[in-house]
């Protein structure tokens, strides 16, 4: 049978149990190599970089292993003293991105009095247009992961009102799809990490009502292939990414059931990397600390014990969550 | 091994500066702009001569080449340079010559890394401070664009550039900005399978050069009928590449807000429809007989429905003509699965509005378990909505339903959506038969077709 599906096949040499001291090997040494060329192309992410890494490692309670006192003091000088924005790297430009995964590390850490959040606030709320949506940065972009960096970071520093939330949401809205689903603006296709991103906004901000649930949840579901990995619009490959993103989706309306995780668990420990540790993309493939956070996540909605609760709303672990007071919405 | 000779580090330098200097001088100089890509090449091993490759040969494209061996000095440089003044420049405190030698520094590196923000943003800085031109910037986006296709900020810088050039540009010449972003959008598009950021693009100048108020309805009604020729054309070659017919849908929708039907696609689909539903010229000569005709008799439609006639008769154009021929080819795709549920939504949307009736999914749970889920919770599904209406709206819903069912244009999607799924299950194909049992799902649950 000739059949042209876009999928993977899990042979059976690919792992099948999580090897949980390999991964933290893996972030570890990660971060270690400041003088090689890879590393130096990649400041343009620093600060998320981190975000993934030291989730990913508290998720596995493993956190002090890494630097604290260091990577706070290096957020520190990452934030612009005019704007009140933080950058991916020291004498980068700031960028919303940066400035939410910056304050969830500091959250995680608890430890938000290491910066000016006052200036974060002035920040964020500055790069609010007048129909509502954000952009990344002063030069005008907009992207609906805007809308979510902006409510995140704002709700995580228990200060939303500094925004026009109403204005926030009627622009999120008005890139909702006949599928329910959305894309990064209105007219654009949909695409499941900016379904979780605008999901995760409607979340922080209590208006999942405006979700068409089951028709959003019902194309959800549909992302699932055979070797029961998740990709994230139709004829695409799985991947280890898209595993959060549309499950973490699903969770927060209330969906998750409604795909099949035996086949995704067997597919996300397929991507672990046996020699290096880590997860990469798809099995096989090089790994890094952005799938190796979202492999990890993953497992964790999905019930995995030796993994700390993640929240789906904040991809952060949940007892953080708690901490705040934070009550993200979900749908049942 | 990279860099074989042990050069001292001035030499080394000023090599670097030679090399970015020659990138730049090249790229600023190449005549009638036929530069149209670059590439890194993969040469491992410095013999002892530029590293750059630049290809021209008489009337026809030019192409730009860097050694892979380099690569990695010529960032680590530029970079170094670049953060330097960064601040200085940032706070307006290099003179014009200082921020004239930036470019150079700008070109390498954006070449090489196009993910890095802040160096489009100090071309920013550059152009605000008429140290670089708009004009020159677009086509160096371009041929960034050549070499990493996906790159995001590529197309943010390019949009910024655009608006730019919009605040000195009339209204009404928005237009002819068109057809360099469709190049440029067709060219990244082929480069990198589903392209999100070129074909967000693409849409993104449509809404802003398009629909303009000062551009008339029969140029906008060419543009559209133009691209969805191109769409079509463009489906065909890509079958699998969902954001094709992303773009098309977005088209389509576009017809809704142009009333015009003078054109060639328009024609072929009124004529179209005309056999198809077997009417006469007379049924078709204005709005009201044409809705009568296809959702029965009535005096009062919701006044949503006026004028779109010629969107009605693009989406069973597309159904019955479009889609058919697709599906006799390419009935494994996923994707043209996905474009049918998209018009058939579109045709059911457009006829519940007529009727005023709203349209909510019914999930019965016990066919979700059937298609995906191994764990599910007991739990009742109720549809919360049709609970909360009351007994007078349920009886009024039910006769409109009723009269929606027996019109027949329902009556015609019911007969061909069910033929399909019949057709595609008896299929040999077992990935056709799973999509095929997908799309019943999906017709039963979230259309709520009923009947068959």
């Amino acid at each position: 049978m000739a059949v042209p599906l876009k999928d993977i096949e899990i042979k059976e040499e690919y792992p099948k149990t999580l090897l949980l001291e390999k991964h933290i090997k893996f972030i570890k040494q990660y971060g270690q190599s400041e003088n090689d060329f890879e590393y130096g192309m990649t400041d343009y992410l620093r600060v998320s970089g981190m975000y993934w890494g030291l989730t990913a490692l508290e998720l596995v309670d493993k956190l002090d292993s890494l630097p604290k006192e260091e990577v706070i003091g290096f957020i520190q000088k990452c934030q612009d003293p005019e704007t009140g924005g933080i950058s991916a790297c020291i004498d980068h430009d700031p960028h919303l991105l940066h400035t939410l995964s910056a304050v969830q590390i500091l959250c995680i850490y608890n430890r938000i009095d290491a910066i000016d959040v006052e200036g974060v606030i002035k920040y964020v709320a500055s790069l609010q247009l007048p129909d509502g949506s954000f952009t990344g940065d002063k030069w005008g972009e907009v992207d609906t992961r805007f809308s979510f960096c902006a409510v995140a970071t704002l709700s995580l520093l228990k200060r939303l009102n500094a925004i026009n939330v109403d204005k926030a949401v009627e622009f999120v809205k008005s890139c909702m799809n006949f599928d329910g689903g959305f894309g990064s603006r209105p007219k654009s296709e949909s695409h499941a990490g900016l379904i979780y991103c605008c999901l995760g906004f409607l979340s922080v901000t209590g208006r999942l009502d405006i979700v068409e649930q089951d028709t959003l949840a019902w194309w959800l579901c549909e992302r699932q292939l055979s070797s029961g990995g998740l990709n994230g619009r139709p004829e695409k490959l799985p991947d280890v990414c898209y595993s959060w993103w549309v499950l973490s989706s699903l969770s927060i309306i209330g969906r998750l059931h409604w795909i099949s995780s035996e086949t995704l668990k067997r597919f996300i420990l397929a991507c672990q990397d046996t020699e290096s540790g880590g997860f990469a993309d798809r099995p096989g493939d090089i790994p890094d600390p952005f799938h190796t956070l979202f492999g990890l996540a993953a497992l964790s909605l999905l019930g995995f014990g030796d993994i700390k609760q993640v929240n789906p709303t904040y991809c952060m672990p949940q007892y953080v969550i708690d901490r705040l007071q934070l009550k993200p919405q979900v749908l049942k | 091994m990279i860099c074989k000779k042990s050069l001292t580090m001035q030499e080394d330098n000023s090599m670097f500066e030679k090399i970015l200097g020659d990138l730049e001088h090249i790229i600023e100089n190449d005549i009638n702009s036929r530069l149209k890509t670059f590439s890194v090449v993969p040469v491992t091993e410095n013999k002892n001569k530029s590293p750059i490759l630049y290809e021209r040969q008489n009337g026809s494209e030019h192409h730009l080449g860097l050694e892979s061996w380099c690569v990695k000095h010529i960032y680590k440089y530029a970079s170094t340079e670049l953060f330097r003044v960064r601040r200085l420049l940032k706070k307006n405190r290099l003179s014009v010559f200082q921020m004239e030698t930036l470019n150079k520094y700008l070109v390498g590196a954006l070449l090489i890394n196009p993910e890095v923000t802040t160096f489009w943003n100090m071309k920013k800085e550059l152009i605000e401070q008429d140290i670089l031109q708009t004009g020159k910037e677009l086509l160096f986006t371009k041929l960034v664009l050549s070499h990493k296709s996906k790159s995001n900020d590529t197309f943010n810088h390019r949009r910024w550039l655009l608006k730019r050039m919009l605040s000195n540009t009339k209204p009404e010449c928005y237009i002819d900005m068109l057809p360099e972003e469709f190049a440029v959008t067709e060219f990244a598009a082929e480069k990198a399978e589903n392209n999100y950021h070129a074909w967000t693009h693409r849409i993104w100048c449509l809404e802003n050069f398009l629909f303009s108020k000062t551009i008339d309805y029969q140029s906008k009604s060419n543009v559209i009928f133009e691209q969805l020729q191109f769409s079509l054309g463009w489906i065909n070659n890509h079958i699998s590449q969902h954001s094709g017919y992303h773009y098309r849908q977005y088209l389509i929708n576009c017809i809704k807000n142009i009333p015009t039907m003078n054109n060639s696609i328009s024609n072929t689909s009124f004529m179209f429809v005309k056999n198809l539903l077997g009417l006469s010229i007379e049924d078709m000569s204005n709005e009201r007989s044409f809705i009568n005709k296809l959702l029965g008799e009535s005096k009062d439609y919701a006044s949503e429905s006026n004028n779109y006639s010629n969107y009605v008769c693009i989406l069973l154009y597309e159904l019955f003509h479009t889609l058919k021929t697709l599906f006799c080819f390419y009935p494994k795709h996923e994707t043209i699965w996905y474009h049918r549920k998209f018009i058939v939504y579109h045709l059911l949307q457009w006829m519940y509005d007529c009727y005023g009736i709203e349209w909510q999914p019914k999930i019965n749970l016990s066919n979700v378990c059937e298609y995906n889920v191994n764990v599910v919770d007991n739990c009742t599904y109720k549809n919360v909505k049709f609970a909360e209406s009351g007994e007078k709206f349920a009886k009024l819903f039910k006769f409109e339903t009723d009269r929606l069912d027996s019109s027949l244009l329902y009556q015609i999607i019911v007969q061909s959506e069910f033929d399909i799924v019949k057709t595609s299950l008896s299929s040999a194909c077992l990935h056709t038969q799973k999509l095929a049992e997908r799309y019943e799902r999906w017709l039963k649950n979230i259309a709520c077709l009923r009947g068959s």
